[in-house]
């Protein structure tokens, strides 16, 4: 039980990367690739309120919300709508992302930041864990279903459906695009900047967590499949848990990649048998 | 006329050739004229995780060439820095070395931060001669027969090695759990660990884990199901924090020996909130030091060295990473010794015990090499496992 907690645990970080790619996504279809250093930088700010300024937990949280979402807002106006092709906004957001790295090397340094917060060991099912790994598989799950709700019920999430199917109907029927999409960013941010600051305590503030990550929560969304939530989800939590068994279990002391390899084996495999992912769709148009 | 003009000619150059003959003496060094001694560093400002290394290992230099400076330099001639600033990336520090050599050829030549610039500098250095005092321990650097001028400063892995065998004896521990990264460094720590552990007679089980990785909860139970009596661990930086979260997580009450990369990591070297000392991820953690980064058993040179150091600036890496003020007090006791700024005087002068062994260094009190072999032969009890300690100025218990 213990590996498999583990597996969730960590699956739920690279499936929080996957949502922020999503999101970014379904709104401008494009990817943000400056994603997990968003996340980098929110679990700094956690550092920063929680051991720095000794601010209270929830005070912390929201401070990282805020903070990650002002960069994120950012990066919209300076890294995307100067730019007009999502190819080129690839590499916009990757040097964004690169400079997020540096700024926080420069502020925080190179060494990793404690953030003591649920890390007591507890037994739950005949399984070793801490409540911030239970924490993290909540939320990761929480989040999946609160943005499936709010597309599907609220008129805002119907818009950015719209807007990710056909964005000239929906410019036609009325929606912003262009402010919807500066939104659909800054509100990647903010919740970059909880996922941050939630997954902090587990992996520690880092400024190489970024690059961990991106790879990773790219990963999980390509196996889950491009703009499905649950996909990003599933996607995320097959990493962990593959990871995680193959390391236990089949590799060696030769070869540590072993488990890293083991990824790319699920996603080549899911590729070939359901080329757009798991829950992805493929969308036809009549000519 | 022309007979004249050619006589006066071959007079001039019989006198000339004469001044120069009769010029030196033997208390005056043969060579260097009044030019410094130029000592060429890889330095930088950022290299990354390894950005306090580097800055450690560049402010080790700058403050032995000052006390060398302040004792009247080399073959009374003063010593010279030459800063890289290459960020311990090695295209930079190559391109800069070739730059310099076109300009000024330096004498010598220290790094100071990994052996990725060692490596990729150690070819050009050989070509042109120049003596090359390597902290990184390359694998082609310590063997005389390829790079007669190359000597390895760092402790060689097998003492590092060895030097745990002390303590499993001291303690009667007979199964031996390895757990390391997979760096270049941390994959030779783990495969000579089950060379010499398993040669000793120890049941040795070695795990490796991917440094990049968040967990490693796998390969910590990987290494838990053989049941060690100890677990030696290897780590620098995130992985160090992650592997003992995972180890407290499983609620493993085991001792666990932290190699001397553990102990340059800050995190079991700081006090909370940013760091883990008396937390329970280092309750059963002892850490691997050189006699020199103890405090309580530092030499009168170390103390020399410290107190320079951190006059000149704030020391954020440990002791183990100022090697490079060892390499300045050796080159400058051999060449001193030699009477010659010459790279092969100077490399032999660097074989001799009464060089070797009197060069008033910080690190190790002496580096032993042997004409076949340019690793310092260091004793078993070089190193010693101390409770983790607040690090201050490169030391623990300062």
């Amino acid at each position: 039980m213990t590996l498999i907690y583990a597996g969730l645990s960590i699956g739920a970080v690279y499936a929080l990367v996957a949502i922020g790619y999503n999101i970014v996504f379904i709104a401008s279809h494009s990817f943000n690739f400056a994603q997990a250093q968003l996340m980098m930088i929110g679990a700094f700010v956690a550092y920063a309120g929680y051991v720095t300024f000794k601010l209270p937990l929830v005070a912390v949280l929201a401070l990282a919300m805020v903070v990650v979402a002002a960069i994120a807002a950012l990066e919209e106006r300076i890294a995307i709508r100067p730019v007009s092709d999502h190819q080129t906004q690839l590499i916009t957001t990757l040097g964004f992302g690169t400079v997020l790295t540096g700024v926080a090397q420069l502020i925080w340094g190179t060494q990793p930041k404690e953030v003591r917060v649920g890390v007591e060991p507890l037994s739950v099912l005949g399984g070793r864990t801490v409540p911030i790994e239970i924490a993290l598989v909540v939320l990761a799950i929480a989040l999946v279903v609160a943005i499936n709700i709010y597309t599907r019920r609220r008129m805002g999430g119907l818009a950015l459906v719209a807007m990710s199917q056909d964005e000239e109907a929906a410019t036609l029927r009325g929606v912003d695009v262009r402010k919807l999409a500066f939104a659909a960013f800054a509100v990647t941010g903010l919740l970059a900047g909880l996922m941050g600051a939630v997954m902090a305590p587990r992996t520690f503030a880092i400024t190489t967590l970024g690059t961990a990550l991106a790879l990773k929560g790219f990963v999980a969304l390509a196996i889950g499949g491009f703009g499905s939530m649950w996909g990003g989800l599933i996607g995320g939590f097959t990493i962990g848990l593959v990871e995680q068994l193959v390391g236990r279990y089949l590799e060696t002391r030769l070869d540590a990649h072993l488990s890293n390899l083991s990824i790319f084996v699920v996603l080549l495999l899911v590729l070939m048998i359901k080329p757009t992912g798991l829950f992805g769709r493929v969308q036809e148009r009549t000519v | 006329m022309k007979r004249r003009l050619g006589l006066l000619v071959g007079l001039a150059t019989v006198g000339s050739l004469m001044m120069t003959a009769c010029g030196g003496n033997g208390e005056e060094p043969q060579d260097g004229g009044s030019a410094p001694y130029k000592i060429m560093i890889s330095a930088g400002s950022d290299a990354g995780a390894q950005t306090d290394q580097l800055t450690t290992g560049v402010l080790a230099a700058r403050a032995a060439v000052k006390v060398v400076n302040d004792a009247g330099g080399i073959n009374g001639k003063p010593v010279e820095l030459i800063e890289s600033p290459d960020n311990a990336d090695p295209q930079k520090a190559l391109s800069n070395l070739r730059a310099q050599i076109a300009k000024d050829k330096p004498n010598a030549y220290v790094v100071a931060s990994g052996s990725n610039v060692s490596a990729a500098v150690a070819g050009i250095l050989r070509q042109n001669e120049i003596i090359f005092l390597d902290s990184g321990n390359a694998a082609d650097t310590n063997k005389p027969a390829d790079n007669p001028y190359a000597f390895h400063l760092a402790a060689p892995f097998k003492t590092v090695v060895e030097g745990y065998l002390p303590e499993f004896e001291k303690n009667g521990w007979k199964k031996i759990g390895v757990l390391h990264g997979n760096s270049a460094y941390a994959k030779q720590f783990g495969a000579l660990a089950q060379q010499v552990f398993t040669e000793k007679g120890y049941e040795t089980t070695v795990v490796e884990y991917d440094s990049k990785a968040l967990d490693m909860t796998a390969q910590i139970q990987a290494v838990q199901a053989k049941n060690p009596d100890v677990l030696v661990f290897n780590g620098y930086g995130g992985p160090v924090g992650l592997v003992l979260k995972g180890i407290t997580k499983l609620g493993w009450n085991v001792p666990i020996l932290g190699d001397t990369s553990v102990t340059s990591t800050p995190l079991v070297t700081t006090n909370p909130p940013d760091g883990l000392i008396g937390t329970p991820e280092t309750k059963n953690l002892k850490i691997e030091v050189t006699r020199s980064v103890n405090a309580a058993t530092a030499s009168d040179a170390t103390k020399k060295a410290v107190d320079t150091m951190a006059s000149m600036g704030e020391i954020k890496a440990s002791l183990n990473n100022c090697l490079n003020y060892d390499a300045v007090m050796l080159l400058t006791t051999a060449a001193n010794h030699a009477k010659s700024n010459d790279t092969k005087a100077v490399a032999e002068a660097l074989l001799l015990p009464e060089v070797n062994t009197k060069a008033n260094t910080a690190v190790y009190d002496t580096y032993p090499y042997t004409a076949d072999n340019h690793q310092p032969q260091l004793p078993v009890d070089t190193h010693t496992f101390v409770a983790p300690g607040v690090l201050k100025n490169g030391q623990i218990g300062n």
